[in-house]
């Protein structure tokens, strides 16, 4: 009996504390962007296939059959589906768009991970300025500030400084996409092998240092100061620079750039944001960045984008902010004064009734639930008990 | 402290010598008994896994770095999920493909291969253009053909004596296998300094050793 329900691998349920944590989380984050002018979007958790049939999954995803038969799937990003509600219907741009949800990506069998993720986000869609980054830094920043005692550190990096360099080079497709990889996945020995095969004499000091070239943004600078940037390259340097000089004004905020910066999806097309904290090396807090292609899939027109994911999961594991609640009041009373029980109820917010049938059953109710209780009596009024 | 997933047995054999050489202190780790959590000083918390966990403790952030042979790297498609940062060239071996020297590799049907490693041997065979049927084995491969479990088996072999033992002839070389320094990408970005300098200090480690091998050869 229990295996036919118990729950399928790499799901849980959340109970208590853990799930508690998230919905304060959740809620500061909602009200906050609401009050920022962002406008909140609500998407199916159930989608067509073809809607993420382009992009790069890291896990197998849920497949569902509606009744029709047609093949669905729980969505395994949340992104794809704001940019389809755009596309599809006739909502103005610029829109500051915020979401919370359920995301769905398999996790490796028996691998330990979590295959249902609560995801809160941004998007900032008809944005082109850099200024729509320096939102989601600030966003980010808040998020440090308010709930995780400033031991955030920002990644920034940028999607097309990879591919914009190693297109200079003029390399043969496949070398490139090597090359690519193991920059992406810093893998050293087998990026020093592959350079091996490279023959660009001038840019050589530049490429053997890539894949170190990451730190603050005093120590990439001084890396950067003994080798010769590759000219086409310096612009997307200089929009890396500008957010990750602003971000590193912000108080007691850990800034990180990264020039070999894996890209989490492969829409992103300019700077990609990261956060992170130390107890939770396994996972990003936040990840995101811009788009400004993802909407050219559905639409004639492209629209500039920038979008941050956060996940709350994580986020809740790693605050520091613990649910605050007024300890809670049970009312116990007989049934005929149970109006005036209803009464008090209404007064206090931390008061409900005690569901209890006997004063004995209520005080062992109470103590199991750390609550206080307090009995209305006929003769003696109301005591605490 | 950096934590660092040290594959047991032979990989942890050849690695005490290259920390050592680094001038850290391995007596606690020589000594360890059956203890599984040693620390070396206050920089170095090594703990002793098998090396097909390496990566799942890797992922999960449990530790900061691993050592562990590029076979289970291959075997387990973990690239994508953690940084690699030296090869150690230590624990040297390769897979190979063998079968019994009277086995038909041209027969026109779909061979059945005997391995510890089925995504090494479903690449390689696919590279080659060829399905082939899998079967997974946990230990002593080189009896799958002598028993007829499978035509021919995918394996490591680190000097042929077993499979020479066994009357099996070695059919193609694959992928030369080492021992490698790899890191969790987050702790490599957070701990940056230190990842690089114990990563300085063994690939200085890794030529002393390489010199003096010369030394001892040419003399």
């Amino acid at each position: 009996m229990m295996s036919s329900i118990a729950l399928p691998a790499g799901l849980r349920d959340q109970f208590g504390t853990e799930a508690e944590s998230k919905d304060q989380i959740s809620a500061w984050l909602m009200k906050n962007l609401r009050s920022r002018g962002y406008r909140r979007i609500i998407t199916p958790i159930v989608e067509r296939r073809d809607l993420f049939a382009e992009f790069n999954m890291q896990s197998e995803q849920y497949r569902v059959i509606d009744p029709a038969g047609d093949e669905l799937v729980l969505r395994p990003d949340l992104t794809l589906p704001v940019a389809r509600f755009l596309a599809t219907t006739n909502v103005k741009l610029p829109q500051k768009i915020y979401y919370l949800g359920e995301r769905f990506q398999a996790a490796p069998e028996l691998s330990g991970g979590q295959s249902e993720q609560t995801q809160a986000g941004i998007e900032l869609i008809g944005y082109g300025s850099l200024k729509a980054e320096m939102e989601g830094v600030i966003l980010m920043h808040r998020l440090n500030r308010h709930l995780l005692d400033n031991q955030l550190t920002i990644e920034l990096g940028h999607a097309r400084l990879v591919d914009t360099i190693l297109d200079a080079l003029e390399l043969d497709e496949e070398l490139q996409e090597q090359l690519a990889q193991a920059l992406y996945h810093k893998n050293f020995p087998a990026y020093e092998k592959l350079l091996r095969q490279v023959d660009a004499p001038q840019t050589m000091p530049f490429l053997r240092k890539w894949p170190w070239l990451f730190g603050t943004l005093a120590e990439v600078n001084d890396m950067l100061a003994e080798v010769k940037v590759p000219e086409p390259a310096l612009p997307l340097l200089g929009q890396l620079k500008t957010v990750a000089e602003f971000a590193g004004e912000l108080a007691d905020q850990q800034v990180i750039v990264d020039l070999s910066s894996a890209v989490p999806q492969k829409y992103y097309t300019g700077i990609v944001m990261k956060g992170y904290v130390e107890k939770t090396t396994g996972a990003y807090l936040i990840s995101g960045g811009r788009y400004n292609r993802l909407l050219a899939n559905f639409q004639s027109q492209l629209e500039p984008a920038v979008g941050l994911g956060i996940n709350i999961d994580a986020l809740a594991e790693a605050t520091a902010l613990k649910p605050v609640k007024k300890q809670p009041v049970f009312v116990y009373a007989p049934f005929e004064l149970l109006g005036q029980a209803a009464a008090l109820v209404e007064k206090h917010g931390n008061y409900s009734l005690a569901l209890a049938d006997s004063l004995q059953e209520a005080q062992q109710q109470a103590q199991t639930a750390g609550a206080k209780l307090v009995a209305l009596d006929a003769e003696k009024g109301m005591k605490e008990c | 402290m950096l934590r660092i997933a040290l594959t047991k047995g032979r990989v942890e054999k050849k690695f005490i010598p290259l920390l050592q050489r680094c001038n850290i202190d391995c007596q606690p780790l020589i000594d360890k008994q059956r203890r599984l959590i040693i620390n070396l000083g206050d920089q170095y918390q090594i703990i002793l896994v098998k090396g097909e966990d390496v990566c799942t403790y890797l992922r999960k952030g449990a530790v900061d770095l691993g050592v562990v042979g590029s076979d289970v790297l291959e075997e387990q498609g973990a690239d994508e999920q953690v940084n690699e940062l030296l090869d150690l060239n230590t624990g040297r071996c390769q897979f190979i493909v063998a079968s019994k020297s009277d086995f038909d590799w041209n027969q026109p049907r779909r061979k059945v291969i005997g391995t510890k490693y089925p995504n090494v041997a479903r690449r390689w065979f696919a590279s080659q253009g060829e399905d082939v049927e899998i079967i997974k084995i946990a230990g002593s491969v080189e009896l799958a053909p002598l028993t007829g479990l499978a035509d021919a088996i995918v394996d490591l072999t680190e000097t042929g004596t077993t499979l020479r033992v066994n009357h099996l002839v070695v059919h193609d070389w694959l992928d030369v296998i080492t021992s490698r320094l790899v890191a969790n990408p987050v702790a490599l970005k957070q701990k940056r300094d230190e990842i690089f300098a114990l990563t300085n200090q063994l690939r200085q480690a890794m030529e002393e050793e390489y010199d003096e091998d010369l030394r001892k050869v040419t003399e």
